[in-house]
């Protein structure tokens, strides 16, 4: 690790927030570089003082401190009460924008329905048409059309006169 | 406030999870908003009141906070980051107060003004000549410098936590904690790099 990678995770080596193995080569860089060493002393010294949790609660924790700020937030909290008349209706009944979708869906389902009927009726006769063909195919198959015989008549011809 | 709730003790509260909170909030989102007043909003005034040095606007601040809090309509929802949005809203509306403060040259030093508070009680929170010198020298960072010094040292959240609130990876918050620290060093005059 070099000065700036190590300047960049000083405070996180000072707060115990790096890797272990991190740690060891900032542990092991500063053993050697006296500038970052000094950086280092530097930075633990540094005393931020944050307030303790007593001093806290001793500023703002009792003497109705927070009295005013529940009486302003009260008109908000109470518009987010859940209303139980309302939550009743919108158990019991259906929405509109609902009710709307499903008589759209039903009237679709009903149109499609017709359609397809029409359309089973529609092959459900071409079908019989188709049968009735067959069935004079096969009749006609089976006894072929009798032909009536016309007795052979011998013709004479007899060139007029005249003629060549 | 809800009788059932105004018995519960702030440090009662700090024992709830987000999670807690949120089950709560899917049966009664009230009581639920309640719970997070209790349990932030001492945390949160005091984060305000580093920031705008007056107990006065930090505690209206605050109070702004969560009626926008109460507004936000994904706040309870799963994966919503409460107390890092909380941190995120307060320390905004602090910086955007102060930078309107600068503007319109009302207070033009940056000095400390204790008699400033709206409580007397709040002068605790700066007592002490170290902890002024420290706060007075934090006024010189800038407000990125500042922020996450105050987020980490004196509000004490987790280096996680932090990356949350400055919806920035965990290296930036390591290196940028790094550079405060060292350029309130300079500011100081305790920095061994002679500039």
């Amino acid at each position: 690790m070099n000065c700036t990678e190590v300047t960049e995770r000083i405070a996180a080596f000072l707060d115990g927030q790096v890797s272990p193995a991190e740690s060891e080569h900032i542990a092991e860089h500063l053993e050697r570089c006296t500038l970052c060493h000094q950086l280092c002393d530097a930075l633990m010294r540094q005393d931020f003082q944050p307030l303790s949790q007593e001093e806290k609660d001793a500023a703002c924790g009792s003497g109705g401190f927070w009295d005013s700020m529940d009486a302003s937030l009260e008109s908000e909290l109470a518009a987010m009460q859940p209303d139980e008349s309302a939550r009743f209706r919108r158990t019991g009944g259906v929405p509109l924008s609902m009710g709307l979708a499903y008589a759209a869906a039903l009237l679709l389902a009903v149109a499609w329905g017709y359609q397809h009927m029409q359309r089973a009726d529609h092959a459900e006769a071409t079908a019989k048409e188709l049968q009735q063909l067959l069935e004079q195919e096969r009749r006609l198959a089976a006894e072929p059309e009798v032909v009536p015989q016309v007795p052979y008549r011998p013709v004479s011809y007899t060139p007029r006169r005249a003629t060549f | 406030m809800a009788a059932s709730l105004r018995l519960i003790s702030p440090q009662q509260a700090q024992a709830w999870t987000e999670d807690d909170i949120k089950q709560l909030a899917v049966e009664n989102p009230r009581d639920a908003m309640e719970m997070v007043i209790r349990k932030w909003r001492q945390a949160l005034f005091y984060h305000a009141s580093y920031i705008v040095k007056d107990g006065q606007e930090a505690y209206d601040l605050v109070q702004e906070v969560f009626i926008r809090a109460m507004r936000e309509k994904r706040f309870f929802q799963e994966g919503f980051k409460m107390k890092a949005w909380l941190y995120r809203v307060t320390t905004n509306l602090c910086f955007n107060t102060v930078r309107n403060r600068k503007r319109r040259g009302a207070i033009l030093d940056t000095m400390l003004k204790p008699e400033a508070f709206g409580a007397d009680q709040l002068e605790i929170v700066f007592a002490g000549e170290r902890r002024n010198e420290v706060m007075a020298a934090l006024e010189h960072l800038s407000e990125a410098h500042r922020e996450i010094l105050l987020l980490r040292y004196y509000d004490d959240l987790s280096y996680a936590e932090i990356a949350d609130v400055l919806g920035v990876k965990l290296g930036t918050v390591m290196s940028r904690l790094s550079r405060s620290r060292c350029r309130l060093l300079d500011v100081m005059g305790e920095s061994p790099i002679v500039h």
